[in-house]
């Protein structure tokens, strides 16, 4: 493969350029997530918020105990966990978006979600007596986790002949498996009290509440391989944007790109999914908002997406456990809120487009 | 079309087509703290269905089921040929009750039963509807006995301890139980004081506010304690982990549907929570009655 057909280098400058817009947005991530760290229903000021954080790190500061407890217990795993399921939304979101070629695709398509809530559901109606006692209090994540990798693979698996990812079939797999998922969710819904309902109705809107070092430790380890796996995504994604056969014909593994990468978005939404409930939106948002700044090469998209998801996300975090105090705001709530008008933007315009006008 | 839901109708009043107004042997209730008290006053063997939210005596789950009580299907309530229903203030939809009065089936409503006042006022309505006016009257007189005889114990006490009642199980934001709940009235019974006053109903709540007015002691269900393995679940929950309370295990948990199902076991159920929150030592038993025994 020689480099006269290979895809067009970006320039030295481009890249630069590029580069100095991601440490932006990185910056940016920071500052949304310091200002997240010390927002709160317990008003803290700057030093004490600051204080505790530095005693958290091992410096010897006199900090009151409660501080410790609300910075290093309660807000800091949050935030963590709300910036990381908020740029793996995001970053999945973006290479759904490429691998279907669609700009309205995200991972619930290949029944992650779906599959997800089965599993968490199940668990609260069913309970976990089968689990030893030290796992029970992470049940539902483990089922909700086992049940967004289970339906994901019969996706993948029935869309897959001959080791070609057929996209259209994958795409109405996806539907078909969402709709079954949904028919086992109800059946446990129907199964259920009336307190597990409310357990159930919480869960499907979305919350980091349940942010702990252990589920942030699984969360991180599902995404790794998504984050890893970027910069060669990211040059399949664009010569596939010129169509399949010209990717191959680029010297792209087009078929192992699209298996890997529903394997990898499985895993770090499963994951997600998991530890913080259905969380809907950042996915489409995120990547659009990156998209509508700097355009639509994947080398952007895909860090930027995840960095703007995190942002996001964390954001929404923070007004979730702040503007009801003392109760709190289920975070599906906001991001749709926010995302809802977005999408529909997007979709008024994209009818346009469709429509060939 | 008129003439066809006419001889629907027709088809499901003959299902049920009862004599007038004879003593009721076939009851169908729909409502768990009405068949609670259905048992307490001696005429379980009257009761020909439930629905899903009768769970005591055990006994009633061995019987036909006619789904939830807000979902009801007025042709599953005929099949069991009833000559009276039973129907807790959340019965519904209204349209299914509507077509079995339609269909001639009697139905007695009774208000939401949501405090010790309206148990001791929804005992002598049930009691009339199957003709057991003087085991109602009995039943009243004990329960107001018990209720009266605990709040004499805990109006002798010093303080009321500030707690919380939560639910716990999904591992996101623990639900606390703000006014207006069942949870919030049982722990006015027990003599305690709910730190959640700024909402109604169950929602997830905010940790921080929580730890800003400590909870002495959290209250639960066995089924929440249950499903988490255990108190070290509930402290590996980092909501609850962070507070005093449950640091020093200062954790109350009781059956869901004993402590929550308002019933005649409930005067029973209040003591136990009061006597877990302010010492065993301090509040007595209450006289054991028969209806608290379960019937396997």
């Amino acid at each position: 493969m020689s480099d006269a057909v290979a895809l067009p280098r970006l320039s030295h400058r481009r890249v630069l350029r590029r580069a100095s817009a991601l440490a932006l947005l990185g910056l940016a991530l920071a500052a949304v997530i310091l200002v997240a760290i010390g927002t709160g229903p317990i008003a803290l000021s700057p030093g004490r918020v600051l204080a505790a954080l530095g005693a958290g790190i091992g410096l010897p500061l006199a900090v009151d105990p409660r501080d410790l407890a609300v910075v290093l217990v309660l807000r800091v795993p949050r935030t963590l966990m709300a910036a990381l399921v908020g740029a793996v939304l995001g970053m999945a979101g973006a290479v759904m978006q490429g691998l279907f070629r669609n700009p309205l695709a995200d991972p619930g398509l290949l029944g992650v979600s779906a599959g997800g809530a089965v599993g968490a559901v199940a668990t609260i109606v069913l309970g976990s007596a089968l689990l030893p006692p030290p796992l029970r209090p992470y049940a539902t994540t483990l089922a909700a986790f086992a049940g967004a990798l289970a339906v994901t693979a019969m996706v993948q698996r029935i869309a897959t002949v001959e080791g070609r990812v057929l996209i259209a079939t994958m795409l109405l797999a996806g539907i078909v498996f969402n709709a079954l998922a949904g028919a086992a969710t109800s059946a446990f819904i129907f199964a259920a009290d009336d307190l597990q309902l409310r357990d159930i109705m919480f869960w499907t809107m979305g919350s980091c509440a349940g942010a702990s070092w252990q589920r942030l430790a699984l969360v991180a380890g599902a995404a790794a391989p998504l984050a890893l796996a970027g910069p060669w995504l990211a040059r399949a994604l664009d010569a596939l944007i010129l169509g399949e056969r010209e990717a191959v014909t680029l010297g792209i593994a087009v078929e192992r790109m699209k298996r890997a990468a529903v394997v990898l978005v499985a895993l770090a939404v499963g994951a997600a999914v998991a530890a913080t409930g259905t969380i809907g939106f950042i996915g489409i948002v995120a990547p659009h908002l990156v998209r509508l700044a700097r355009g639509a090469e994947h080398g952007w998209v895909l860090p930027a997406a995840a960095l703007a998801g995190a942002a996001l996300l964390t954001a929404a975090d923070a007004a979730a456990r702040t503007v009801l105090a003392p109760a709190e705001l289920p975070i599906g709530l906001l991001t749709a809120l926010i995302g809802g008008p977005f999408f529909l933007a997007l979709l008024m315009r994209q009818r346009l487009l469709v429509d060939g006008r | 079309m008129l003439t066809r839901r006419a001889l629907g109708l027709a088809a499901l009043a003959a299902l049920a087509a009862v004599p007038a107004r004879a003593a009721a042997t076939r009851l169908v209730i729909a409502g768990g703290g009405l068949a609670e008290i259905v048992y307490a006053l001696g005429a379980r063997a009257t009761i020909v269905g439930v629905d899903s939210t009768a769970q005591f005596p055990t006994a009633l789950r061995a019987l036909p089921r006619i789904g939830y009580l807000r979902n009801l299907s007025a042709e599953g309530v005929l099949s069991l040929r009833p000559d009276l229903l039973l129907a807790s203030a959340d019965a519904g939809p209204p349209e299914a009750l509507e077509r079995l009065a339609a269909a001639g089936l009697r139905i007695v409503r009774v208000a939401r039963i949501d405090s010790a006042e309206a148990l001791l006022g929804a005992v002598p309505v049930v009691a009339a509807a199957i003709d057991r006016g003087t085991e109602g009257a009995r039943l009243t007189a004990a329960l107001a006995e018990d209720f009266a005889a605990l709040a004499g114990m805990l109006a002798v006490l010093p303080g009321r301890p500030q707690v919380v009642f939560v639910l716990a199980i999904g591992g996101g934001a623990p639900q606390a139980a703000g006014r207006d709940t069942a949870a919030d009235t049982m722990l006015a019974l027990a003599g305690a004081r709910n730190v959640i006053a700024g909402y109604r109903g169950y929602r997830p709540v905010s940790p921080e506010s929580l730890l800003a007015v400590p909870p002495e002691a959290v209250i639960t269900t066995s089924h929440t304690l249950e499903a988490l393995g255990g108190i070290e679940g509930l402290r590996a929950i980092p909501a609850l982990a962070v507070l005093g309370a449950v640091q020093a295990r200062r954790i109350v948990a009781l059956d869901t549907l004993y402590l929550l199902g308002f019933g005649p076991r409930t005067a029973h159920a209040a003591r136990d929570l009061a006597a877990a929150l302010h010492g065993e030592s301090r509040i007595a038993r209450l006289p054991h009655r028969p209806w608290l025994e379960d019937i396997a």
